[in-house]
This record gives structure tokens, C-alpha cells and sequence, in this order.
């Protein structure tokens, strides 16, 4: 039986100007024990409204969504207890608190008795890797900290889902890999996670499965190699150029420019897509129409390549 | 004309009359306090007196006086605008001054409003028997404010735990200028210290206005002096601390 | 008791919520900055109406004094919350937030009931106020009621405030209605009919005749004038709870309110 079980969920809202606004459009998926869910979309896709309707934060207008079999609209106070989230950002946090005081604050309101407290905050903090500042006032730590100070709070009452909305947002690259590699390591632990993330390349890594919402709809659904294999009849290179013809370039109907960067005054790096199923040669050719081909190579398609291509028509 | 200018654009530019404590001081605080005085005279079964009612207004004054020039180079400073200030060509001083005359210029409506109140929703005799000389003490007294005004602007940038505690200069300030209680009936101590003040003077000034004494002139006088003083001692302070905020990139000065 | 754990729920809130959490900022705001409030009030008092009119505005004004530093800290609370994004976090916790609040409300009721207890203190000491040992019992039981009766229409002002996205003019503009209503610094007879019947349901307007009728001796009237102030604050209370509870559907409604400023 899935963990959690999305069917045709709907929200609307009113905006201050009274208009209406849909931000889910009728998403349905399942997710199942110890995977880790990927939600991604641009801004205002419908990702975080997603999130908090799972989280109980959130009353959808329509559809239903269970987590654990219990419905989440109708008895959100029981999901409560075996759920719990990360909001990225340095939000969330009683500065003036330590560590160790933030997660007895949070042991009270997810009613942890209290001749457990201090064993399983000290198991929290040491599995985060906080054991070194557990007694610091938390607005001396650094974002990386709060982020895995977060993981441990989100830990505080054993959940089975953990939501993640952006949670590196924001981390240096040291402290975003120590945050991917305890949510892999918690997942094998049979934790399941939802997460939202704007970089691709975490997406790739750490999700099982990934969604792609655009504006409040499902796009695409799967893993990140079938979704990556939906996006096949791409035909993306990369190529090194000397340019001579940009006008020229740019209007050539077989080719289309994505991405267009200087290396010097002269020489630049273009990825392009070929509209044809033509061959490496072939593209050669109809490039060097407009300038000198220095290098050029078949890119791999990386989920980034993916969702530019899902999402190019969104506003 | 320079410094005229910039008044006039810091009026138009800067008065940010959408700040909802600034709307509280303006309109509704001389309410408020017109209020409790017109009843605690009920109370009591007298009348209300001119003095009174614009010693009302005289605290709205200074509250705003404040409130808004204490803070306005603090705030420039957090707003990382300061620095722009200190590379222009007008001195540092020109532009504090602007400020500071500005903000005047916008404590002088709250005088009228509560002036306007008093007559209009209280019926109350204000009994302002030269309007001429009243104008003239209002001047005086606005003088002395603004440069109250730029003192504080001066201390709470330089020393911002001041700035966290601007609540507790209103009130004693309030009481060592005589606005409520003569200046003569305080300790020997506070005396001193009201009379280093030049609202003080300004204030007194304009009481002897309305009750028609002949030192009006000599009192405005002192308060206009003493604020030139300060003014004098200002100029050489703020290029010191232009000075400072050059060589050290910040005004970390104490 | 409350406070002996350092761990303890209440504690925990205290540090992490409470400005005044340093001896320097404590003495400064519970000491000094009740002191120049009475001070402006005898001020205007001795000039206006004279000196013998003390002694009815200062015990006024510390009711009035203590019922805006308990509005003021339910206030703030609320907004840090919202500010440091850890709003959501105890809405969604499993502890219903009925129960949380009342953790949360433990600190401030117990700071203004040391407000209004150091002020009893310093009018007695600086404003001349005199009263008997037996009074200053029977003003401690007062303040404790006054409190109570206050818990509820600060738990509603601190909900209402949340809806604002500044603050200050709606706080300014409340204090200011209590003030002229409550008979803080004149009495309510004074003022117009339809002015007395909303002072008459205002949380304070009670306890600051209360504790005048106790500071002057006279007790015939406290034991009704208690009565009344607690059942206008169960009424407050009630009101509290049921907005609360409405704000919490809308937020999960329309997905405002809760979230960060």
C-alpha cells in the first residue's frame, strides 16, 4: 500500500486583488514506504501548496490526499504526529535557544516523554553532527547548521514522512552534501521523503522518483532516467565556436541556440538542440555556415536538460 | 539656496507620513492628550487655559521631533544610504540640517492641529493674545527643536545603545524644559541641566507670550543663542564624524 | 516552580521569545520605564488639576500601565513567531494549540503581575501613594484578577494583530481607547452615555476602580467590582479562544496568516 496517495487534488485561491488563482490543478500520485518523492517546478508551480496540504497546514479545495492510509483533510491531527517537515532557510529557529533547548521545546509539542528527552536529543544531535555546538545559542550558527538542525527536529517524533522543501536553498556545496547524504542514509532507514528542490542535479541524485508540476499540473511522473528517456528525441550538443555570423546563427531553422557563452572575446561555448534527427557531421556542416567549429560533442541529457525542455512554455 | 532646496526636497521626498507611529504623533497623540487634560479639568471643575493646551501641543512636537530626526541617520546608516550621503559634495552637515528643518517644519502641523482641535472639538479658549509674537516664540521653539533633533540624530548614530532607549529621553526631557511644570519648582541639579537646554528658553518664551510678560523677546533671545551654540559645536562635530566614517569605513566612533 | 526546570516548556518559551531576557534591559523596562509613564502621568496631573488628583491618576495609570505591557508582550509573541517562521512549526505540532497557548501565556501573566506589584511598590515610595499592609495584600489579589480578566482580551488583540501587516497604529490607537475609556486618569461618568456602556464591557474599566475602592478602604464594593471584572474576562476569553481557532481554519484555508513576514 503506497505511503502516501495523492487523488485529483485541487486549490484555489483568491489574490488580494480578488482574483482567482489555481495552484494545484488536479495532481494525483503515489508515493511509496522509504522512497524519496521529488516535487519540482518552477516558482508558483504548485510544489509548497502541495507540501503543506500533506502536511496538514493546508486545506485543498478539492480531491483527496492520505498519508499512511489517514486521510489528511478530514483527521489531520492524527497525521500529525507520524509526519513531520524542513522549510529551507534560515527560518524556523528561537535564535536565542541552543540546540539542545530548541529540541526539548519541540519533545514538549510532540508530547515525548520526558525521561526520553534527553537520550534522544543527544542521539539527534550526534546524528546530525551537531554534537560540537549543541550548547551555542543558534543565531551563531551558520545556515548549514540550522538546515541539519532542522533534520534533527524533523526526526524529534520518529516520523515516516518527512516533507523537504528546498532544504539547501541557500547551503554551501560542503554543507548540501552533508544534508544529501543523511537524507539518503535516513531513507534507507525506511523513512520516506517528499522533497522540492530548484537544483536538478540534487534531484537526480537523491530522488527515487520524481514529479513535474507546471503551473498547478502534472507534467511528467517517474523515475529521473525515464523522464530523462522522455526527453530522447532531444537532440542536444555542445559545441566550442568561433563566431563569425550571429544574425546568421540564430535564425538557422534546423538549430536552435540554448545556451550561449563566452570564453573569450571570440570564442564561445553554444549547447544547441538539432529540430532534425540529423547525425554529428551533418550538424557540422550547418554550423560552420556561421563560424569555426572548434569542438563540438552528443551532450548526455541531465535532468536540468529535461526540465528546461517540460517547462520551456511556462510563463 | 542650496540648504533651501534640500529642505524642500526632504520634505517632499523623505516625510514618510505612511509611517504608521509618525500618523499615531501627528494626529491622534494631541487628540489623546487634549482629551485627558479637557476631562481632568472636568473632573476637577475648572477651565482649561491656554498654556495647557499648548503645552499639549509642544509635547506632540518634540515627540515627533524625536522620533522621526533622532532616527533618521540611524536608519540611513542601516539602510547602507549613509555612505552615498557622506560621498556627496554638500556637506554632511548641510544635509542633517535639511532633515532637522524639515522635520520642524512638520512638528509645527501638529502645533496647529492641536491648536485646530482645542478650538473645534473642544470649544476651548486659547487665548493667544499677540499672534504675532506666538508665531514668532513657535519659531524660536522650533529652532531649538531642530537642533535638539540634530543632537540626537548625531549621538544615536554614533552610540546606537542610546537609540534603543529614545523612549526614555521623551519624558524627562518633557519635564526639565518646563513645558508642564516651571523649570523654578525642579531640584537645583535638573535646573541646571534645563537651563543647558535651549527649549527650555523657547518654551518659557512662549508662555511669557500669552501671559504678556515683557521678557518674551529677552527669553527668545537666550534660546535662539544657545541654539546657535549648539549649532556651532554640531558643525565641527558632524564633519568630525564625516571625517571618521571616511578614514574607517564606518562609524563604529564609539 | 514553573521556571525550575531549565528545560521546562515555559522556560524555553521565556528565553526564546521574551525581549527584556537581560538584567540591563529588565531594570530599564521593568523598572524604569513604568517609573517615567507615572512620571508624565503626576506631571500633567500636578499641573493641571493639582496634587491631591495624584493619587487617583497614578493607581490608574499602573492598571492601565500593566494591562498594556500584557497586551503589548501577547503581541509580541504572536509576531515572533510569525517573524523567526516557527508559527507554522507549533501549529502543526500534535499539541493542540489551545494548550500551547496557555504553555506560552504562563510568562507574560506572571511578568505583569510583577509590573503591577513593583508599581504598587513605587507609588507607594515615590507618588506618595499610601495605603496599609492589609491594602497592599488585598491590591496583590487585585492584580492577580485584573490579570486573568486581561488574558483574554490579550490573547484576542494579540490574534487580531496578526492580521495587520503593521502593527503599530492599530496598538497605538487600542492603548490610546483604553486610556480615555477604562477611567484611567478621570472617571467614566464623565464621559458621554454611549462612551460609558463600552467602557462598562472593557477588561480594566473594573479593576481600576477596584483598586482605587481598595487603596482608599473602602471594601463594600470590591467583592462585585471582582466579580464583574472576571466574568468580562471569561467573556474575553471565550471570544479569544473562538477567533483563534477561526484564524487557524482560515490559515489552512487561504494559507496566509501563519507564514513568515
Amino acid at each position: 500500500m503506497p505511503v502516501i496517495e495523492v487523488d485529483k487534488l485541487f486549490k484555489e485561491y483568491k489574490t488580494k486583488n480578488g482574483e482567482k488563482k489555481v495552484a494545484l490543478n488536479g495532481v494525483s500520485f503515489d508515493v511509496h514506504e522509504g522512497e524519496v518523492f521529488g516535487l519540482l517546478g518552477p516558482n508558483g508551480a504548485g510544489k509548497t501548496t502541495t507540501i503543506k496540504i500533506l502536511s496538514t497546514l493546508l486545506l485543498p479545495t478539492r480531491g483527496s490526499a492520505s498519508v499512511l492510509g489517514i486521510d489528511v483533510i478530514r483527521n489531520g491531527e492524527q497525521v500529525r504526529s507520524q509526519i513531520n517537515f524542513v522549510y529551507g532557510g534560515e527560518k524556523g529557529v528561537y535564535g536565542r535557544l541552543t540546540a539542545f533547548e530548541y529540541l526539548s521545546y519541540f519533545c514538549v509539542l510532540y508530547r515525548i516523554p520526558r525521561k526520553q528527552q534527553k537520550l534522544l536529543i543527544d542521539e539527534l544531535i550526534t546524528m546530525v553532527g551537531l554534537e560540537h555546538a549543541e550548547g551555542q545559542q543558534i543565531y551563531t550558527y551558520s545556515k548549514g547548521m540550522i538546515q541539519r538542525l532542522h533534520i534533527a527536529r524533523s526526526l524529534i517524533n520518529d516520523p515516516k514522512v518527512i516533507f523537504l522543501d528546498e532544504p539547501t536553498i541557500g547551503l554551501d556545496p560542503v554543507g548540501s552534501k552533508m544534508l544529501r547524504e543523511l537524507i539518503k542514509s535516513l531513507s534507507k532507514k525506511g523513512i520516506t521523503f517528499i522533497l522540492t528542490t530548484h537544483y536538478m542535479s540534487e534531484a537526480d541524485e537523491l530522488c527515487d522518483r520524481i514529479v513535474f508540476l507546471k503551473n498547478g499540473s502534472m507534467s511528467s511522473i517517474g523515475t529521473p532516467k525515464q523522464i530523462k528517456e522522455e526527453c530522447n528525441d532531444l537532440n542536444v550538443f555542445e559545441a566550442t565556436i568561433q563566431l563569425f555570423d550571429q544574425s546568421g546563427l540564430e535564425n538557422e531553422e534546423l538549430i536552435s541556440v540554448n545556451d550561449l557563452q563566452h570564453i573569450t572575446e571570440s570564442y564561445k561555448t553554444i549547447k544547441l538542440e538539432f529540430k532534425k534527427n540529423l547525425d554529428i557531421s551533418e550538424l557540422e556542416n550547418v554550423l560552420k555556415k556561421y563560424c569555426q567549429v572548434i569542438k563540438i560533442q552528443r551532450k548526455e541529457i541531465s535532468l536540468e536538460d529535461a526540465y528546461i525542455y517540460l517547462m520551456k512554455d511556462v510563463e | 539656496m542650496n540648504i533651501l532646496s534640500l529642505i524642500i526636497k526632504e520634505f517632499i521626498y523623505f516625510t514618510n507620513l505612511n509611517n504608521r507611529i509618525y500618523q499615531f504623533i501627528l494626529f491622534v497623540q494631541p487628540l489623546v492628550l487634549l482629551t485627558i487634560i479637557h476631562f481632568m479639568s472636568v473632573m476637577k471643575g475648572i477651565e482649561i487655559t491656554g498654556p495647557y493646551i499648548i503645552a499639549t501641543a509642544i509635547v506632540s512636537m518634540w515627540s515627533y521631533v524625536l522620533y522621526s530626526s533622532g532616527s533618521s541617520l540611524i536608519w540611513q546608516k542601516w539602510n547602507d544610504s549613509l555612505n552615498l550621503l557622506i560621498a556627496a559634495p554638500v556637506s554632511l552637515f548641510q544635509i542633517v540640517l535639511s532633515k532637522m528643518l524639515s522635520n520642524s517644519l512638520i512638528a509645527f502641523i501638529s502645533l496647529t492641529l492641536t491648536l485646530f482641535y482645542a478650538k473645534i472639538i473642544f470649544s476651548l479658549n486659547i487665548g493667544i493674545a499677540h499672534l504675532g509674537t506666538f508665531i514668532f516664540t513657535a519659531i524660536v521653539l522650533l529652532v531649538s527643536l531642530s537642533v535638539v533633533g540634530m543632537f540626537l540624530a548625531v549621538v544615536f548614530t554614533t552610540v546606537q545603545e542610546v537609540y534603543s532607549f529614545q523612549n526614555f529621553i521623551l519624558t524627562p526631557v518633557i519635564l526639565l524644559s518646563g513645558i508642564f511644570i516651571p523649570v523654578e519648582s525642579l531640584p537645583f541639579t535638573f535646573r541646571i541641566i534645563s537651563y543647558l537646554l535651549p527649549m527650555t528658553w523657547a518654551v518659557e518664551s512662549i508662555y511669557s507670550g500669552l501671559n504678556e510678560t515683557n521678557d518674551v523677546f529677552l527669553l527668545a533671545g537666550v534660546s535662539l543663542g544657545s541654539s546657535f551654540i549648539y549649532l556651532f559645536i554640531l558643525f565641527f562635530g558632524i564633519r568630525r564624524m564625516e571625517k571618521i566614517m571616511k578614514q574607517s569605513g564606518s562609524l563604529g566612533v564609539v | 516552580m514553573l521556571l525550575q526546570s531549565r528545560l521546562s516548556f515555559t522556560f524555553l518559551s521565556f528565553k526564546a521569545l521574551y525581549s527584556y531576557n537581560s538584567l540591563k534591559l529588565f531594570i530599564f523596562f521593568r523598572f524604569l520605564d513604568p517609573f517615567i509613564h507615572y512620571l508624565f502621568f503626576a506631571m500633567i496631573t500636578t499641573s493641571i488639576v493639582g496634587s491631591e488628583y495624584l493619587t487617583y491618576v497614578i493607581l490608574g495609570n499602573i492598571a492601565f500601565y500593566t494591562g498594556r505591557e500584557l497586551f503589548q508582550n501577547f503581541i509580541s509573541i504572536f509576531r515572533y513567531e510569525r517573524r523567526f517562521g516557527t508559527l507554522s512549526l507549533n501549529v502543526a505540532a500534535p499539541l493542540p494549540t489551545f494548550v500551547i497557548l496557555i504553555k506560552k501565556s504562563v510568562v507574560p501573566l506572571l511578568d505583569s503581575l510583577f509590573i503591577f506589584i513593583i508599581s504598587v511598590l513605587m507609588a507607594y515610595v515615590m507618588f506618595d501613594v499610601s495605603f496599609s499592609w492589609q491594602s497592599f495584600w488585598l491590591l496583590c489579589g487585585a492584580g492577580v484578577i485584573m490579570v486573568f480578566a486581561l488574558f483574554g482580551a490579550a490573547l484576542l488583540i494579540a490574534g487580531i494583530s496578526l492580521l495587520f501587516s503593521n502593527v503599530n497604529l492599530f496598538v497605538n490607537l487600542l492603548f490610546a481607547g483604553f486610556q480615555l475609556l477604562c477611567g484611567v486618569n478621570f472617571p467614566v461618568s464623565l464621559l458621554p452615555d454611549f462612551l460609558q456602556n463600552i467602557s462598562n464591557i472593557l477588561p480594566l474599566t473594573h479593576s481600576v476602580e477596584l483598586i482605587r475602592d481598595i487603596q482608599a478602604g473602602q471594601n463594600e464594593r470590591i467583592y462585585h467590582l471582582a466579580l464583574a471584572e472576571l466574568s468580562i474576562g471569561a467573556v474575553y476569553f471565550i471570544i479569544a479562544i473562538l477567533l483563534i481557532g477561526l484564524m487557524e481554519k482560515y490559515a489552512k484555508q487561504t494559507g496566509r496568516l501563519f507564514d513568515n513576514e
